[in-house]
């Protein structure tokens, strides 16, 4: 059996013993339930991120690594995992965690009755099926799946669906869900919808395996309280942050860039995140079903002005789906468009397109989106393209997107670690779901190839095919990866920015001169 | 009086079901689909059917209306989709937040209002009635998200006064609230001030023109007594009417200081349940603002007989 361990490099965590107080964090969104990947977005997972934990999670690099799992071990065929836990991990409750939890745990998310959102990854519905989970003993558990997936752990790690180990303490004796009686390290205190989440550190964490790294190793809580605060105006998040409300913010916009850097007291952390800006383009219906007129507006495109403006020179241009901050993004992957005014006008007049117009929709919800189709329109008219811009509420925009009802879409999609869970989001039939973007047979075929071939550098290869096919072909563009700008007082240490995105309490705390004070 | 006032709340009930049915028909109509707010991230059809019929969305229409229409003549205004709590316990805390702000603005405008409307009606033509009636121009033309946003700046970053964001209950800590509510309260007070003190100067310079107050003049009355006892008195009526109207928008129509100052209230709820085409919760919101509307014009028509004797309801 191959084994996958620990990586053990990462960042120092502070000590907790000189801090005694509440940090503030400014939320986006309040959180929409306290049920893990059952009623959840991105802001729930954020905040249940620091209550429950994974078997395995996501290092610095991306890569999948431990978490409440010691080891893991995978069969020669790929269709057994065995998952030997750390002994010392305790709930919230006091209670240890064990094989039954974890069986418990998963039993629950099977079941149809719980409206785990990933339940479908799982069941056989698109292909994977975990056959059996069961304890072969108090600190081991044996997964048996239906066929070899590369991406099995990665499918485990999933932010998005968050396929924690609970206690079932977590729901009353007739399966409703109460709270979360998780093994992170800070528990649910309080919840004030509309106005705060209050987080305390659970004494009892046993730290794991290494020093922090990304979302796993070292994750003493060093801090005792924080208080998430829902401040859903971006103005009002920055005044709150400038004003010393808050200690740290999240998700602030480029926008915010020049008054949080003139800031003295303030740090500013910036990097790309996985999430990855697009432009869609509808293939299954004129003008778009032309490649050459897909090709043309690829060649329009001057990718590397447009991430420098947009991310306010954070992110660079990257046209694979494979995030540049991944392990998985090799050199093929950096290939891309180049910038050719001529060559973008060339292939227009080679294309079918007459003049028509074309709308390019967007949203002002996400700042990106909104920029990248303005810089884009202009970009795009210089070598003829008559295109109209459409501005949506979001939630429109997402129904569109699913009904395959447009011509041209800025859109963004949520990062995905594992390579062919990207592709996985935009490759498949247009006929049984309109909203994937490529339908190739070949393609496809490709990437199933990827889900069972074990050697990691045939699977490389493959995925460096698949970057040239998409290329060739034109189905979407990819532009750049998000950025992710986040600011905390010079009082807090320990905080850093991940390329998930998720804000990472644990190791942060407020130094001890300024601990006592706050609004 | 109680007569009216029976007939008034009776009408009441045909008015807010017929507005909470086309609230229904609204809602639906919106493109948008809230299972893809939770389990769109995913992309799986499967996946999303199975949140839409969690939700029940996956029932037709006319099933859901007629549901929605049995819970509601129950008082049962339904679970919301965002949370899964009870859309009643909902708007009922973020109800009480709201009404606190409003009233406290409303009351504040109209105490500063009335007398200086009235003042500015006695310096008519005066450069103290025109800075008078320039400031409240000013008032009403600025957006109240433009000044929230200004206090926000020099009095909660530039000077570090007061709280930017945020929420304390009274019952919790009543120093907290009154400094949490301040800014808040400043930025709506700004906007009803102005319209009240133009209503108040207006209605008050038309009746310092009526013969009664000439007559009035003329029987030796000091002015102070003539703006008392004869101007004051008739002119407060149609501000007290505006001031009904104002109040009774603003209990729902705040949502944008709300959100600026955070402010857990029922204007906010309302924009974020329809960003989250949360439907039970825009209903419920809708409904409970309606009936707030309904409650304080009645209230001030019942209020009308008491300052202007020449009314009989």
């Amino acid at each position: 059996m191959a084994a996958i361990g620990v990586v053990g490099c990462g960042q120092k965590v502070p000590r907790s013993s000189d801090v005694k107080s509440e940090i503030r964090i400014a939320l986006q969104s309040d959180i929409r339930g306290t049920n893990p990947g059952v009623n959840r977005d991105v802001f729930t997972d954020d905040v249940l991120l620091q209550i429950v934990e994974t078997l395995v999670t996501y290092a610095d690099d991306l890569s999948v690594v431990p978490l409440l799992a010691e080891r893991v071990e995978r069969s020669q065929d790929g269709t057994r995992y065995i998952f030997h836990l750390r002994r010392d991990v305790v709930f919230h409750n006091g209670a240890p965690m064990t094989s039954r939890e974890v069986v418990w745990s998963w039993e629950r998310m099977l079941d149809p009755a719980t409206n785990w959102v990933c339940r479908v990854w799982f069941d056989g519905s698109q292909g994977l099926k975990i056959e059996s989970v069961t304890a072969t003993d108090l600190y081991t558990v044996e997964f048996v799946i239906n066929r070899p997936s590369v991406a099995f752990l990665d499918l485990l790690s999933n932010l998005q669906c968050s396929p924690v180990i609970l206690h079932p303490d977590s729901v009353a004796s007739n399966g409703d869900w109460i709270a979360p009686v998780g093994t992170g390290p800070f528990k649910l205190d309080e919840w004030m919808r509309g106005e705060y989440v209050l987080l305390i550190r659970h004494d009892a964490y046993r730290i794991g395996i290494g020093e922090r790294n990304g979302l796993a190793g070292n994750k003493e809580p060093a801090g005792e309280v924080f208080r998430g605060v829902i401040i859903p105006d971006p103005s009002a998040a920055k005044a709150a942050l400038l004003s010393g409300q808050v200690d740290i913010a999240t998700r602030l916009q480029v926008s915010d860039l020049v008054d949080i850097e003139a800031a003295t007291n303030l740090t500013v952390f910036k990097r790309e995140s996985l999430d990855w800006n697009v432009l869609l383009m509808q293939s299954a219906r004129p003008p778009f079903d032309d490649r050459l007129l897909r090709q043309a507006v690829a060649h329009a495109i001057d990718f590397s002005i447009l991430a420098e403006v947009v991310s306010g020179d954070v992110s660079q241009p990257n046209a694979s789906i494979v995030a540049r901050s991944s392990s998985e993004h090799i050199s093929c992957h950096q290939d891309r468009y180049v910038h050719d005014i001529e060559k973008a006008k060339d292939l227009l007049s080679r294309s079918g397109y007459e003049g028509e117009p074309i709308k390019l929709i967007t949203n002002k919800r996400f700042a990106n989106m909104f920029d990248n189709a303005l810089i884009i329109q202009r970009m795009l008219i210089e070598i003829g393209l008559n295109v109209e811009l459409e501005v949506l509420e979001w939630t429109t925009q997402i129904d569109q997107y699913y009904s395959g009802d447009f011509d041209l879409m800025s859109f963004g999609y949520t990062g995905r670690t594992e390579p062919s869970l990207g592709y996985k989001a935009i490759l498949g039939p247009k006929s049984e779901n309109a909203f994937y973007q490529w339908d190739s047979a070949e393609a496809m075929a490709l990437l199933n190839q990827t889900e069972t071939e074990l050697d990691p550098g045939n699977r490389r290869s493959m995925f460096c095919r698949l970057h040239a096919m998409m290329l060739d072909e034109a189905p979407l563009i990819n532009l750049y990866n998000n950025y992710i700008i986040e600011a905390a007082s010079d009082r807090v240490i320990g905080y850093d920015a991940h390329a998930t995105q998720k804000p990472r309490l644990w190791g942060v705390s407020l130094s001890t001169a300024e601990g006592e004070g706050g609004e | 009086m109680w007569q009216y006032a029976i007939k008034r709340i009776l009408l009441t009930i045909p008015t807010l079901f017929i507005a909470s049915g086309l609230v229904f028909i609204c809602v639906r109509l919106l493109p948008g689909d809230p299972a893809l707010l939770i389990a769109g991230d995913v992309q799986d059809e499967a996946a999303l059917d199975a949140v839409r019929q969690s939700l029940g969305l996956d029932q037709p229409i006319i099933v859901q209306y007629g549901l929605w229409l049995k819970n509601m003549l129950s008082l049962n205004l339904g679970i919301s989709i965002s949370s899964g709590t009870p859309v009643v316990d909902l708007i009922v805390s973020r109800f009480s937040v709201t009404a606190q702000l409003v009233l406290i603005a409303s009351a504040i405008a109209l105490v500063v209002a009335a007398p200086l409307g009235l003042f500015a009606a006695s310096r008519h033509n005066t450069r103290t009635d025109s800075v008078i009636m320039i400031t409240s121009i000013l008032m009403l033309s600025i957006p109240s998200f433009w000044i929230a946003l200004l206090l926000i700046l020099v009095f909660g970053v530039e000077l570090k006064w007061l709280p930017t964001v945020g929420y304390v209950s009274a019952d919790e800590n009543l120093l907290q609230a009154v400094r949490f509510m301040i800014m808040p309260v400043l930025a709506l007070t700004f906007v009803v001030l102005g319209q009240l003190t133009r209503m108040m100067r207006s209605t008050s310079i038309d009746i310092l023109g009526k013969d009664y107050i000439t007559h009035a003049r003329a029987k030796g009355l000091s002015e102070a007594a003539v703006l008392r006892h004869h101007v004051f008195k008739n002119a407060f009526a149609p501000t007290m009417t505006l001031m009904g109207m104002i109040v009774g928008s603003l209990l729902g129509g705040a949502a944008v200081v709300e959100t600026i100052f955070t402010l857990p209230g029922i204007g906010r709820l309302m924009v974020d349940s329809i960003y989250a085409r949360d439907y039970p919760v825009i209903q419920g919101s809708v409904l409970l603002v309606g009936t707030a509307y309904v409650f304080v014009n009645l209230v001030v028509d019942l209020l009308y007989p008491f300052l202007d004797p020449r009314v009989k309801l």
